[in-house]
């Protein structure tokens, strides 16, 4: 593996952790990597948009707090 | 409709149904087992929205149904049928964009793509259009994009390839007809790319799990926000693609040819009217050799379907923009290697055509083009006549002499071997396959601009 963000170890485990699905409908493959992928990259940008609105809401509090 | 439909070659893959010809004209068939999702697709009013918003090709339904059919449909016929490794990068920008958009809109109405195949996708009255009415299927909430993987080979990489790597990485694409391996996109993008977490995202990452898939997964779901944020992520990374103008020999031909504007004026008003002698095609221009279009307006804006071919991706580009910004639908620019055409590719070679497979076109322009074949590439000239009158029925067609600065510019770093380019030899090998109707000499210049005809069709 010459990507150098993820590791074989650590990638082999988010693989192992995420799934496989089918659909009747599909006539493609969709491909076990590719919906590995969709499901980290959403977990990734779920868990972004937490930080993000739980960032959000603290700066508010603070801001709330000091300009009393 | 009578006798049973033979599919046309490319149409095999989707048993949801297939496209076959009758009688000239195109139809696709609806097979039963495809009949609740295509009945949806009209019912849920999704048909309708993606074609008055110009993102699907808008069709007609054939009654009654032959037997064993559910549906025949008859599509709007698309003028012209290009390929993605003869867009330029801002046409497969669009593309991908509109697939993008037709997803987010068939999730809307609760059903999805089942495919994201570049080639579903043609430019129609100068935009990208879905010409796969079968390409939906009912989504139910919890599963992944069935057409992800697809959509990252036949768009991400070579978008990410072409803009961060080399334009002419487009030629990838016809190397793999179900789109660029993603390995094989990961090892050629630059070391650059992976700062943009988009790309580090669907095309290295999935490039990664692409070649180690586990092998007994368990199952697992994506919810309807998890695919919303996919899409949205490949929004962003598509957006993201630079459209900044590359240098190349031929981006800016016309601002450094040592044409005068008299003699640029002169064989304007020339082309013009050499077409207005060919009269209105049946189906189509050909501009051989188009550079930026300037010569190809002139058919498109008389509304004649006219497909702008150049072997430069930059000066496609801006022939692309160019068209676009003055909302130019008849126009068609596209990237063409003449001396290495595109070649007919896929299963037994016949799923996409060849260039000359798509012709003859009524009307070629062939400007400036001669020499560049004949000097550039050694092409004797019986060759370039054989090759043009399987090209086109009517032609326009310019001859440079040796004297002109522009072949002796050619000539400057060769040996000449060229005894045999001259007028004569020209006009000897034309008249071959074709009648000669009219030559004018080029006022401020000492090229000719000859009218011509075929002598007799194929």
């Amino acid at each position: 593996m010459n990507n150098p963000f993820v590791s074989n170890r650590v990638f082999a485990a988010l693989i192992g952790a995420a799934a496989v699905t089918s659909n009747a409908a599909a006539y493609i493959d969709a491909g076990t990597g590719s919906i590995v992928t969709q499901v980290l990259i959403a977990g990734a940008l779920g868990a972004l948009m937490t930080f993000k609105s739980f960032w959000l809401t603290l700066r508010r509090l603070l801001a709330k707090f000091f300009h009393r | 409709m009578a006798g049973s439909p033979r599919p046309e070659s490319s149409s095999f893959r989707d048993p949801s149904g297939f496209v076959f010809r009758q009688e000239g004209r195109l139809y696709r068939q609806v097979n039963p087992c495809y009949g609740l999702q295509y009945e949806r697709l009209i019912q849920t009013g999704l048909y309708e929205r993606l074609v008055e918003r110009g993102l699907l090709i808008a069709h007609k339904e054939v009654r009654p149904a032959p037997e064993g059919a559910y549906k025949v449909l008859e599509p709007e016929p698309v003028d012209f049928v290009s390929y993605p490794y003869e867009w330029c990068l801002g046409q497969l920008r669009e593309a991908a964009l509109a697939t993008l958009e037709i997803q987010q809109e068939a999730l809307y109405k609760g059903m999805a793509l089942k495919d994201a195949s570049a080639f579903n996708i043609q430019f129609h009255k100068g935009r990208p259009v879905l010409i796969d009415t079968l390409s939906f299927e009912l989504y139910e909430e919890g599963e992944p994009w069935g057409a992800y993987g697809q959509f990252c080979r036949h768009f991400v990489a070579p978008l990410v390839l072409m803009a961060h790597a080399d334009v002419r990485l487009n030629r990838l694409s016809c190397l793999h007809i179900d789109g660029i391996p993603l390995d094989l996109a990961s090892k050629l993008a630059p070391w650059r790319t992976r700062w943009n977490v988009h790309i580090a995202s669907h095309l290295l990452l999935h490039a990664n799990a692409a070649v180690h898939p586990p092998a007994n997964a368990p199952a697992k779901k994506l919810s309807r926000r998890g695919l919303e944020s996919i899409l949205e992520s490949l929004r962003s990374l598509i957006e993201s693609i630079p459209l900044r103008e590359r240098p190349s020999v031929w981006g800016r031909y016309y601002e450094d040819t040592n044409y005068s504007e008299q003699a640029m004026q002169s064989k304007t008003l020339l082309v013009d009217r050499l077409l207005e002698e060919c009269g209105p095609p049946k189906r189509l221009v050909w501009d051989l050799g188009a550079n930026t279009g300037r010569f190809s307006e002139l058919a498109s804006r008389r509304g004649w379907t006219t497909v702008a071919w150049d072997l430069d991706a930059t000066a496609v580009e801006r022939c692309y923009q160019n068209a676009k910004s003055r909302g130019d639908r008849h126009l068609l620019p596209l990237i063409q290697d003449l001396t290495n055409p595109s070649p007919g590719i896929g299963w037994a070679n016949e799923e996409r055509d060849a260039l000359l497979a798509r012709g003859p076109a009524d009307i070629a322009l062939a400007l400036a083009l001669v020499h560049h074949l004949a000097i550039g590439n050694n092409l004797p000239f019986s060759a370039i006549a054989d090759f043009l009158s399987r090209a086109c029925h009517k032609l326009i067609i310019e001859f440079v002499p040796k004297e002109d600065s522009q072949v002796q510019r050619m000539l400057a770093s060769r040996r000449d071997i060229f005894d045999a380019y001259n007028q004569q030899e020209f006009e000897k090998a034309l008249e071959g396959p074709f009648r000669i109707e009219a030559r004018i000499p080029i006022e401020g210049s000492s090229r000719v601009l000859y009218r011509m005809s075929r002598r007799c069709g194929p």
